[in-house]
């Protein structure tokens, strides 16, 4: 008793007998830190367990957030009022929007972020402004789990010392802690982390329960002394000036672009393959046959895979106050010595002192198909898994799996209805839809190739899309809310203006190296004109705006401004801005201009709008089946059903809990498909 | 199986393929209406109550039909929807130009297996009465039906479509690949340029194939049957008695029949397009050579060939020419011995007449009739020619889409947005291939490109 409210913060006391919350989240990772902060937003008394505080908000690997579809889905938690973006912009060091030429659609939201700053910004954060939220250090020794086979739930945990706290929900985002291995050379230890104690008995438990469970293997490459390294042979990478932040409640990030610190581009070389080469022997994590990600592989699996080229090594830096630096595209596992050995090989890391060396990490995670789209296992109610347990990588994947096992744990305290998130809503909504209907054997990492509705889910509208959803379900702030009703407004006020204002071709191409501009026309022509062909008038806002008479040109040649944000110059193929319109309507769209964020918001919408309306009539579609729910108890064997034995296996495997997700397992026929709809339908008529 | 393509306006042919005096082409979705108004010369449709129009080309307002539509608005209607239906005349002709007309409709598309159905489940308009036939209904709308309509294309289109599905997929590959890994990694502009020569050469190949098409099809009402033979063994004789008029011109003298002639007769209540054609032989008269193309080129789009053969020169060796044409056609073919009055010993097997003499006649019609009325009776087959409708309509997309793709890609704009030319092209020609999800994408991309860091 002593023991547990020693340790927890905010003063709260805590006894044996008393001990009793609404959630319990196990773990103080990416995934555990939103879960925990999500629970407590829902207004549930929430309990976050992690072996120390000082860990909480660890970067275990890569000192970095954000990328191409991971960057999206720091959007969507965002959106729905999570903190990691949020924290990303007080800790950044090196802001950058990665795809900035592919269109905004893709755009890819990146950050360097000192490690210390993001720790310390995301403790403050929980220890002292999040409300509803106890934190303790203490390791989870156990679950409690009542009941028998179909009616088991989860009803608290049982830590080292034999206390026992008793929650509603318990949320488990625990990463690779499941019989986890480290892998140098040779040598290899049971561990999670460095530091981190494997749990045996909630493996034991998660075992006894029945969770199907596979086997992944990760690694993270060696930190070298940034001292020892000759950066002015390195190709030198700025951050983008101005840095956009990640938050929709930011409107800047905590450091301007001068301030930031530079990244370097490095390459390997054949010296490099050759070590690798005569070090295989030595080198345990690359000869077992464990299936590691295909598309992040170590620098030993590149050589071998694709020997004969040279591999990109980014040097990032870890923090503003510290000289270690990550060799991003270096993750190994061989021996220390060889290991510094391979890194002197490169140019500019000649003289480098290794601070750290990598290694390679093996784990069980649970087969995601034992969780639904809330991340409820399937077997035992009121206990969610999320993050890297659930067979993913990455901080944004584990961020994003949390956020929703933690809405959810606070909505079920509540008695609410689930809260989910379509692959047509959100890249949340692909990551859990993947994991929960296909499985995974590699480590799942997000990219935009595996959105289909990549036109519509862009990280501009993040807020759009998902923002109202969860304040609805209440586990967004009133003041987000009215950020995101204040930001709707000027956006659709901003385009209702744009398209008001109607002009013919031949005016919009005499803007300044415009399409077709061929002379240098006088402003002052150009005002007349304007003044000639529109006439001012009130529009329901009551800000003023540009009317069009029409009549006086063939309709087809007209134009509204809004049209123009999604053409190009022809000379340097930029976009039309909205600042580019000021020259011939100077006073009409200054409001916006002025706005950057807003104007850029604006020229996205126009840029996409016309597919992203297509995209919608399927959107709701998708939609459509996503709301017929597949009953848990379905027999796929039943002759009724008349399904193949492929087909039955198939799905029995990954129980879809919707016939959209039943619709996306590869072998499943379009007969099939409408033999579940008979099901469902004839269900529905019987109930009622 | 996708059901993400679910948007949009689909229009089937709800008929089997039966020698039917009616084809109804059925149309559901959210603005079925635009077609009565496209392809009509009126504006007003009352709802649940037919009319008799002309029934006009939606772009051209050529007339295709004159015939019945009827209008369903939503919620009473089959699949809930708002539905219309073309009553048109049964001819493939006409039904194939109404589908490809219909596909001309922006948003509009062909229905996919079981769409029908399955739109009537989602707005709960099958009862359960209906539900417990559900396995009929089917087997005529699903995966058999692509199957067989793929078999009938012939192996080798197949193979066709897939590999063309093969290199979307490569260059979709690419595209992604360069979208999600470019940036910080080892992936060069190369790959982009790679996509447009294999798109460009795709849309050539793909664009020859769709012309060629065309140019092997001259429909016409019915069930087309051609009668093919070696020179001067009585084609244009049997035509003559079939047609009981003088449709050909007779004469002994071998290659007499040198271009292609048809007509239109009725066979046990079946209408049949039957057309002679030039006696099948090696030549150098380029005339005849030509009329000899034309009439491979007509057996190969026949439903139906009759294959005359010389009772009286059975052993004749000459006659491995046509055999090996005909080779595999087996169930599409009904030879025909003619010439018996001048033979005294039978030395042949199965059908047989006399066109001077008319013996054997009866026999032979009722054998005719048995296979015309096969072809028009099974309700699961899909005419060759409607098939070739359908996926004319895909390829056809298929094609927009890779040009608006390049128009893209040429514009340096957005490349998200060409991408998602590419992600509709593939599915167009997996609806024809039957692999509708775009499954593998990041195989091939991690199986071609170095990735991760």
């Amino acid at each position: 008793m002593r023991s547990l409210s020693r340790f927890l913060l905010q003063g709260r006391f805590l006894s044996r007998s008393s001990g009793h919350y609404d959630v319990i989240v196990v773990g103080g990772g990416h995934a555990g830190t939103e879960a925990s902060a999500a629970a407590a937003r829902m207004g549930c008394n929430t309990l976050l367990l992690t072996h120390k505080i000082e860990t909480l908000g660890e970067m275990s690997c890569n000192p970095s957030f954000g990328g191409i579809g991971k960057g999206h889905l720091m959007k969507e938690v965002d959106a729905l009022d999570g903190i990691c973006g949020r924290i990303c912009d007080i800790s950044g060091i090196h802001y950058k929007v990665l795809n900035k030429r592919k269109g905004p659609a893709v755009w890819g939201y990146r950050a360097q972020i000192d490690r210390k700053l993001y720790k310390k910004h995301l403790q403050e954060e929980l220890i002292n402004k999040t409300k509803n939220l106890d934190i303790l250090p203490a390791s989870v020794e156990d679950l409690i789990v009542s009941g028998q086979g179909e009616d088991r739930s989860c009803e608290g945990v049982v830590l080292a010392n034999g206390d026992i706290i008793r929650s509603k929900c318990v949320v488990i985002t625990t990463g690779t802690f499941l019989n986890g291995k480290i892998n140098i050379g040779l040598e290899t230890r049971p561990a999670g982390r460095f530091g981190d104690e494997p749990a045996i008995a909630l493996a034991t438990t998660l075992d006894r329960i029945g969770f199907k469970l596979g086997r992944l293997k990760t690694g993270t490459p060696p930190r070298i002394d940034g001292s020892t390294v000759d950066f002015s042979v390195c190709e030198t990478h700025f951050p983008d000036n101005p840095s956009l932040p990640f938050s929709f409640m930011s409107n800047d990030v905590w450091i301007e672009s001068g301030k930031q610190v530079p990244c370097f581009l490095i390459r390997t070389n054949p010296n490099v393959d050759a070590i690798i080469k005569e070090s295989l022997h030595l080198n345990r994590h690359v000869k077992e046959e464990i299936t590691g990600p295909r598309y992040c592989p170590s620098i030993e699996s590149k050589v071998l895979r694709f020997g004969g080229r040279d591999h990109q090594v980014w040097l990032e830096p870890e923090g503003l106050d510290t000289n270690v630096i990550y060799p991003n595209g270096l993750s190994c596992t061989m021996p220390e010595e060889i290991q510094l050995n391979m890194l002197r090989q490169i140019r500019g890391l000649e003289r480098c002192d290794m601070v750290r060396p990598g290694y390679g990490v093996e784990y069980d995670y649970i087969d995601p198909r034992e969780v639904k789209p809330t991340l409820e296992t399937k077997r035992v109610a009121n206990l969610y898994f999320a993050g890297q347990i659930n067979g993913t990588t990455g901080y944004e994947e584990a961020a994003a799996q949390g956020i929703i096992a933690g809405i959810n744990a606070g909505g079920k305290v509540k008695g609410r209805d689930e809260f989910t998130v379509s692959r047509a809503e959100g890249y949340i909504g692909v990551l859990i839809d993947d994991l929960t209907t296909l499985g995974t054997n590699e480590p799942y990492r997000m990219f935009t190739s595996r959105a289909e509705f990549r036109l519509s889910l862009r990280p501009d509208n993040a807020d759009l899309r998902l923002t109202a959803k969860g304040f609805q379900y209440g586990c967004v702030s009133s003041e987000r809310y009215q950020r995101l009703l204040e930001d709707e407004k000027k956006l659709n006020e901003g385009i209702e203006l744009m398209e008001s204002v109607i002009l013919p071709k031949s005016i919009w191409s005499k803007l300044p190296h415009a399409a077709d501009a061929r002379t240098h026309v006088n402003r002052s022509f150009v005002s007349e004109m304007i003044s000639f062909i529109l006439i001012r008038g009130e529009n329901p806002h009551g800000c003023s705006s540009l009317r069009p008479i029409t009549g006086i040109y063939n309709l087809a040649k007209l134009h509204d401004a809004f049209h123009l944000l999604r053409c190009r110059f022809q000379k340097e193929a930029e976009l039309i801005s909205v600042k580019d319109l000021l020259s011939i309507c100077p006073n009409t769209f200054d409001s916006v201009a002025e706005d950057t964020r807003l104007a850029t918001r604006i020229q996205i919408e126009a840029m996409y709008r016309e597919f992203a309306l297509a995209e919608m009539a399927e959107i709701q579609e998708v939609m459509k089946y996503e709301q017929l729910r597949l009953p848990e108890d379905i027999n796929y064997s039943s002759n009724r059903l008349n399904l193949s034995n492929e087909e039955k296996e198939r799905l029995a495997s990954s129980k879809p809990q919707t016939i959209a997700a039943a619709s996306r397992i590869p072998g499943v026929t379009a007969s099939a498909i409408l033999q579940l709809l008979r099901y469902v339908k004839r269900r529905d008529i019987t109930l009622i | 199986m996708s059901i993400s393509r679910g948007a949009g306006t689909i229009f089937g042919l709800s008929t089997g393929r039966g020698r039917s005096a009616v084809a109804v082409v059925r149309i559901s979705g959210y603005n079925a209406q635009t077609a009565l108004q496209k392809m009509t010369n009126r504006d007003d449709f009352p709802p649940r109550q037919m009319a008799f129009v002309n029934i006009l080309h939606p772009l051209k307002k050529t007339l295709i039909d004159k015939g019945m539509i009827v209008y369903f608005p939503g919620p009473k209607s089959f699949t809930g929807e708002d539905c219309c239906e073309f009553h048109i005349h049964g001819g493939k002709a006409v039904i194939s130009s109404v589908l490809e007309s219909l596909a001309t409709i922006p948003d509009f598309r062909p229905a996919e297996a079981g769409e029908f159905t399955r739109r009537a489940f989602l707005n709960n308009k099958l009862d359960l009465t209906k539900v417990e036939g559900l396995a009929d209904l089917l087997n005529a709308e699903t995966e058999s039906q692509r199957k067989q309509a793929l078999r009938q294309v012939g192996g080798d289109l197949e193979l066709l479509y897939k590999n063309w599905r093969r290199q979307i997929l490569k260059s979709i590959a690419n595209v992604e690949a360069f979208i999600d890994f470019a940036e910080d990694e080892n992936i060069s502009s190369t790959a982009i340029q790679e996509v447009e020569e294999i798109v460009k050469k795709l849309i050539y190949e793909i664009k020859n194939h769709l012309s060629d098409n065309r140019r092997g099809e001259r429909l016409r009402d019915g069930v087309h049957v051609a009668i093919v033979g070696e020179p001067n063994v009585g084609k244009s004789s049997l035509m003559n008695i079939l047609c009981q008029r003088q449709a050909a011109i007779v004469s002994p003298v071998a290659g007499t029949t040198r271009d292609v002639l048809e007509t239109t007769i009725d066979i046990g209540g079946y209408p049949m397009i039957l057309c002679d054609t030039a006696g099948i032989r090696r030549t150098t008269d380029d005339v005849e050579q030509e009329g000899v193309n034309r009439a491979k080129k007509r057996a190969e789009n026949a439903d139906l060939v009759i294959l005359v053969k010389d009772a009286s020169k059975v052993d004749a060796p000459e006659s491995s020419n046509i055999d090996h044409f005909l080779k595999g056609w087996d169930e599409d073919v009904l030879t025909v011995w003619n010439k018996i009055d001048l033979v005294k010993e039978k030395t042949y097997d199965g059908v047989s007449l006399s066109c001077t003499t008319k013996a054997g006649l009866t026999g032979f019609l009722s054998e005719l009739t048995k296979k015309i009325a096969n072809l028009c009776a099974d309700p699961e087959s899909e005419s060759p020619v409607l098939t070739k409708a359908r996926h004319r309509i895909e390829l056809t997309r298929c094609v927009e889409n890779l040009l608006e793709y390049l128009n893209f890609s040429k514009n340096d704009s957005d490349l998200v947005i060409s991408a998602h030319k590419l992600r509709t092209a593939v599915k167009h020609m997996g609806s024809i291939t039957g692999e509708i999800y775009a499954d593998g994408i990041l195989d091939v991309i991690f199986s071609d490109f170095c990735i991760g860091k």
